[in-house]
């Protein structure tokens, strides 16, 4: 028998996710109720979806092991990493820390994305970054943003 | 036929209104500055300005948000003139014959050629939505639930055939935009569906996180480990104006590149960059001696820039007629209107006239606004262009967590842009078009209920669809559309209408 060879990994890549995705929307619809085609019920519409899901992965990898493509690019986690941890970093810091601590947090966080940083740079972005954002909307804009860290309000 | 125009004048002295003036200013300026500036694009900015369209009227924040999307089509042109990059992706072709005109000195007639041509091709596009949109309003308001259904899978369908990648992948793309608009209670029995357990998704996930996950997150992690630090040419602008030989050839370009921009914008999918790779191509094609083009023929700066403009502007027609987003920013200007209580459809036009009229004229003086931004004060934006992008990327971070924040006061929001911002990345390295994801998405939930409606009536009979004349047309298109893909020629045509991108 040959060995199966992967000749499009991106296909196989997305062939797996659409599959993966698919069947999770499955699993979590297998509960809630289907109905019939006249009558369509909640789960109705995302068991098509999640049979449709699954048929185009399964579609889409046969193309990877039989279509040659360009290999997936490598991921640079050096830049991704930084980024996603500082959006993270507002997500958790917004209600605790207020707006301008944790707008000089996400800049610091995010700068360390790209390997050109000045750091003395960095810092006073972080500072005017958060005297803009304060500025515009919170007294500009009046939009409802914590200020100060929760201790200090 | 000057019936016609009435109410487009009244349209007018809405968007003459001081407060709409000044928005539409600010639209346009934003859209310059994200136009000239490159990696950062239209979708991303627009999700951005949402939550400030809260605390505007309808018709002053659909004024502002469409003024970013044409006013990026002018900035975009400046970059791509003077740097040879594409400061929006829709100016990808004006690099090639612009750049060569900047390195021979001739920025400026460039630049003052990309401008007008816009401004004509602007004006012709607002008379054009104008003329066309209304009949197609009227039109839509006799479709049922078979047409609307019909409707959306031509729209899903044509908007992958006119795109760029694989059909295979895109229909992928469709499959899980869809599957992603589904997760929340359903509307009809009150069931959770696939929330998790998480209360926040019960409303469902948020079209803002989700573009500007896919959007914003994966472009910057590109643009970073691409090191993209683009240096600026200290070069000289010079005089701005064009020569006698500059206007006699661009002036039927710019006029051919309307025409095809007016009419590739109206279809799904398209909009400003279809037809700015259409316009050049066709021009090359045309060219008596088409070995100029690539070298610094001016009708190959014409000709792009008015198609992109008409493009983006013709691409609200599927909008305020049909309900129905033709593109990824149109999308998010759903989601806009739907923020401000109004559904997008062809009640819009009957319902809000104002609305409707007052967004259409704000494009005439959005575009005379934007020559004036754009030509005299010029250098303004070359120095924008020297501000290293490690000082950007943090701030468009900041304004994207700030944005979505305030949308809901939601931390769990913020939160999605991460995982949307992972997907983003994956699907720029598995070269998958995020958009046909971002249509379905939106147009996930309408689908559904339309489909329950059929389905009703039909009583389970998927048949139902096929008596119908209208619908029966738009599933021929539907299925024309897909098989055309498959025609070798066609397959031919399509690759190298888009194989321009240097």
């Amino acid at each position: 028998m040959q060995v199966i060879r992967i000749r499009n990994s991106s296909d196989v890549l997305f062939g797996l996710t659409l599959i993966g995705f698919g069947a999770v929307a499955l699993y979590l619809m297998a509960d809630v109720r289907m109905g019939t085609a006249t009558r369509m019920g909640p789960a109705y519409f995302p068991n098509v979806l999640g049979w449709l899901a699954i048929g185009f992965g399964v579609a889409i990898i046969g193309r990877g092991v039989t279509v040659a493509g360009d290999a997936a690019e490598a991921w640079s986690w050096r830049a991704l990493l930084p980024i996603l941890i500082s959006v993270a970093v507002f997500a958790l810091g917004i209600e605790r820390l207020g707006l301008a601590l944790t707008v000089i947090a996400l800049t610091l966080v995010a700068c360390a994305a790209d390997a050109s940083t000045r750091w003395g740079q960095a810092g006073l972005l972080a500072v005017a970054l958060a005297l803009f954002s304060v500025a515009v909307f919170v007294l500009g804009l009046g939009l409802p943003l914590p200020l100060l860290p929760a201790g200090m309000r | 036929m000057l019936d016609a125009f009435l109410p487009f004048l009244s349209g007018l002295g809405l968007a003459l209104q001081p407060i709409n003036l000044v928005y539409c200013l600010v639209g346009a300026l934003v859209g310059t500055l994200i136009g000239v500036l490159p990696g950062i694009g239209v979708t991303a900015t627009v999700a951005m300005l949402l939550p400030v369209t809260f605390f505007l009227p309808p018709l002053t924040s659909l004024i502002m948000l469409a003024g970013i999307y044409y006013g990026a089509q002018y900035g975009g042109s400046t970059t791509a003139i003077l740097v040879n990059l594409p400061g929006e992706s829709s100016s990808m072709v004006t690099c090639l014959d612009g750049y060569k005109l900047a390195r021979q000195g001739r920025a400026g007639p460039a630049l003052a050629v990309a401008a007008l041509a816009s401004l004509f091709a602007g004006i012709f596009a607002t008379l054009f939505i104008a003329l066309f949109a209304p009949p197609l309003a009227d039109l839509a308001l006799l479709f049922g639930a078979a047409e609307y259904f019909a409707l959306m899978i031509v729209g899903l369908i044509a908007a992958i055939v006119l795109a760029q990648g694989s059909l295979l992948t895109a229909l992928g793309m469709i499959v899980f935009g869809l599957l992603l608009s589904m997760v929340g209670t359903d509307l009809n029995s009150g069931a959770a569906r696939m929330t998790f357990g998480i209360p926040e998704l019960s409303d469902g996930i948020g079209f803002v996180p989700i573009a500007m996950g896919l959007f914003a997150i994966g472009e910057i992690a590109r643009n970073l480990e691409s090191g993209a630090d683009r240096s600026v040419l200290a070069m000289r602008i010079g005089s701005l104006w064009p020569s006698q030989d500059d206007l006699r050839r661009s002036t039927p370009a710019a006029i051919r590149g309307t025409l095809i921009g007016s009419v590739l914008g109206v279809l799904p999918g398209g909009g400003a960059l279809l037809s700015s790779f259409a316009a050049y191509a066709v021009e090359k094609r045309l060219a008596r001696e088409p070995g100029r083009f690539g070298e610094g023929a001016i009708e190959g700066v014409a000709a792009p820039e008015a198609a992109n403009n008409a493009g983006a502007q013709t691409s609200f027609i599927p909008l305020l007629t049909l309900g129905i987003p033709a593109n990824p920013v149109m999308a998010l200007m759903v989601g806009a209107m739907m923020i401000q209580g109004i559904q997008p459809g062809p009640e819009v036009m009957v319902k809000r006239p104002d609305l409707f009229w007052g967004l259409i004229a704000s494009m005439l003086v959005g575009n005379v606004m934007l020559v004036i931004i754009n030509l005299p004060l010029i250098q303004i934006w070359v120095s924008l262009l020297k501000i290293p992008y490690r000082l950007l990327f943090p701030s468009i971070l900041v304004f994207c967590c700030i944005g979505v924040y305030t949308l809901n006061n939601s931390a769990l929001e913020v939160m999605m842009i991460l995982v949307f911002g992972v997907m983003g990345y994956a699907f720029l390295k598995w070269k998958c078009e995020a958009a046909p994801l971002m249509l379905a998405f939106i147009l996930g939930p309408l689908m559904e209920e339309n489909l329950r409606r059929v389905m009703l009536l039909a009583k389970g009979e998927p048949s139902y669809l096929l008596t119908r004349p209208i619908s029966i047309g738009l599933i021929l298109v539907a299925v024309g559309l897909v098989l055309i893909l498959v025609v070798p020629a066609f397959k031919q045509t399509r690759a190298e209408a888009f194989r321009e991108a240097p």
